[in-house]
């Protein structure tokens, strides 16, 4: 039996900003189909790791291989066309746009007009491919032309999560996807995370939340000051034991 | 409810109507504005409601029109662009040397012209996006720049005796519509064309929304910001060519204030000086409302110099409508 490669790989990661160390040894990997939680107090370096996974940041050393093939260039662009989609904590959303060009932004789908010189956008066609999305995720929304800052938390967590889904990624991380939500709404991300596993994408999920990492993870990767220090298996470890790995009271065991 | 009825495209009665209410309250003040005071200046002056009097407005609405619809895509990216009059100056200042001095051809020179404001335009965006100097510094510098390199060309005297063919620009008419009108329509429905309908309008609004989001996604904002500013100055350039000819001559003070005037146009037509908001039809109508107001106050005997005071008070009370309809939203 052959063991399935993992879609990323991150081995030794660092990244210094000028003569802060925010990254000193941080190893990842996710597999199709798994949701990894990546937990850490603050400063841990959760946020950095995927900013670089994601291209936002470059590493300032390490190796990252996605599915197999090692990454040398790092930015939104490249991340993007790999397959690796990204919900940013602050939801990276638009205020001003209405729904669909916040689901398309960066990619939106064009008619050539006059070749090299002029395209024209395609609302509707852009519409009508975001409806099956939305409804297979379940999430309700008002009428796609609504600005996004006339949402509500949750809506606009629906349509970041959306924007990362449209695309049909292998790989999509969620940097505290709950944390700003109530708790019907935390309910109904969580199962968005769970529904995009079981359609064979790798997740990553941040959260400072252990209830709700334990209702959705495989496998819990644990950061203290800017490097992985245990690596669990949702299934055979307690809460205290990762809170333990958290603070640095205990070294966990890696798995 | 289920869940599908519950995802509604805009393509449905209530998404388009929602859009259509959306832009009447955004448009719905200059709209008002401009019938109330076309109202009271008609009253004031037999004069002012006539075909004479409108083909003068019409003139003079083209180039504010023209500033304010470079000005709609500047503020749209959360900048603003202050050296529009000076660039205006400038420009005209060039067109005209080359014509009348050193007796190029009026289209050549035209294109001279519009190359000299998209550099300006492209060392302002170069700034911003390079030097990181704020929008506002930037094109203060550049308002300084041009407005000194337009006096120095002729030590600050005036160029007269352009041909004929030049001056009918603002001279000639179709369709009893001034040309340069016809240039200002022309522009605008491009502009609101590429604003609403093109890739480059949706990163505009989209990079004056939330820069940083549209970094995240894979837009390149330096070189967005770069073609706006190179574009704006192209249009202030324009707007340098069709004031030579409304004026017969081209003068380093040429346009002075202009920028004042786009820049109302624009707050009022709806667009916000906090960036990812603003509309060309919104900012024509600003235009309009500006021309009429100094228009008007001109036929009803007021001052020139009040005009000026008029002006200052009508973009700090544009702004603060601004504040409200932000508030509001």
């Amino acid at each position: 039996m052959t063991v399935e490669a993992p879609v990323l790989r991150i081995s030794g990661l660092q990244k210094r900003f000028g003569a802060v160390q925010a990254l000193r040894g941080v190893d990842l990997s996710v597999h199709a189909g798994e949701v990894v939680a990546l937990v850490g107090d603050n400063g841990a370096g959760k946020s950095t790791t995927v900013k670089i996974i994601s291209g936002v940041e470059s590493p300032s050393e390490g190796h990252l291989e996605f599915q197999g093939h090692p990454v040398t260039t790092f930015s939104p662009k490249v991340a993007s066309d790999l397959g690796i989609q990204t919900v940013f904590q602050d939801l990276a959303l638009c205020d001003n746009l209405d729904i669909t060009a916040n689901l398309f932004l960066g990619r939106e789908l064009r008619r050539t007009v006059i070749p090299g010189v002029l395209s024209v956008l395609l609302g509707l066609e852009m519409e009508q491919r975001s409806l099956p999305v939305l409804r297979r995720l379940g999430i309700r929304l008002p009428p796609l032309s609504t600005p996004v800052a006339s949402l509500s938390g949750g809506q606009r967590q629906a349509v970041a999560v959306a924007r990362a889904v449209l695309w049909n990624p292998k790989l999509v991380m969620l940097d505290e996807p709950t944390a700003a939500l109530g708790v019907a709404q935390t309910r109904l991300v969580l199962e968005l995370i769970t529904n995009l596993a079981s359609q064979g994408i790798a997740v990553v999920v941040i959260s400072h939340n252990l209830a709700d990492v334990f209702k959705v993870s495989h496998r819990i990767v644990v950061l203290r000051l800017g490097a992985t220090v245990a690596d669990y298996r949702t299934s055979e470890v307690e809460p205290d034991e990762v809170v333990a790995a958290i603070t640095g009271s205990r070294e966990g065991a890696r798995a | 409810m289920n869940d599908s009825s519950a995802v509604r495209p805009a393509s449905s009665p209530k998404g388009a109507q929602l859009n259509l209410l959306r832009y009447l309250r955004q448009l719905g003040f200059a709209l008002i504005s401009i019938i109330v005071l076309v109202v009271i200046f008609s009253l004031l002056n037999g004069r002012f409601f006539s075909y004479a009097n409108w083909y003068h407005i019409a003139q003079q609405v083209s180039m504010i029109a023209l500033l304010a619809v470079g000005q709609t895509f500047v503020v749209a990216t959360a900048g603003i662009d202050i050296s529009q009059g000076s660039v205006l100056a400038l420009t005209a200042m060039t067109c005209a040397i080359l014509i009348v001095t050193f007796h190029w051809p009026v289209l050549l020179a035209i294109l001279a012209a519009l190359l000299v404001g998209a550099a300006a335009g492209w060392l302002v965006g170069f700034s911003i996006v390079r030097l990181n100097v704020p929008p506002f510094i930037a094109t203060l510098g550049m308002l300084a720049i041009a407005l000194g390199l337009a006096l120095l060309s002729t030590d600050g005297t005036p160029i007269f005796g352009l041909p004929q063919s030049f001056l009918n620009i603002s001279e000639g008419r179709f369709l009893g519509i001034p040309h340069m009108a016809w240039i200002a329509l022309v522009v605008a429905v491009i502009a609101a064309f590429v604003l609403n309908k093109t890739r480059f309008g949706r990163y505009t609004l989209a990079i004056g929304s939330n820069a940083e989001s549209a970094r995240r996604v894979g837009i390149n904002v330096s070189a967005h910001l770069l073609w706006i500013y190179s574009l704006a100055g192209v249009v202030s350039a324009l707007t340098g060519v069709v004031y030579v000819a409304y004026t017969s001559a081209a003068q380093p003070t040429a346009g002075n204030n202009y920028e004042l005037y786009s820049i109302a146009a624009v707050v009022i037509g709806g667009g916000s000086l906090f960036g990812g908001v603003g509309t060309i039809l919104g900012s024509f109508l600003g235009a309009l409302l500006m021309t009429v107001l100094k228009n008007g106050t001109q036929l009803a005997g007021i001052s020139p110099y009040v005009e000026e005071v008029i002006l200052g008070v009508v973009v700090i009370g544009a702004v603060y409508i601004d504040n409200l309809r932000r508030r509001l939203r």
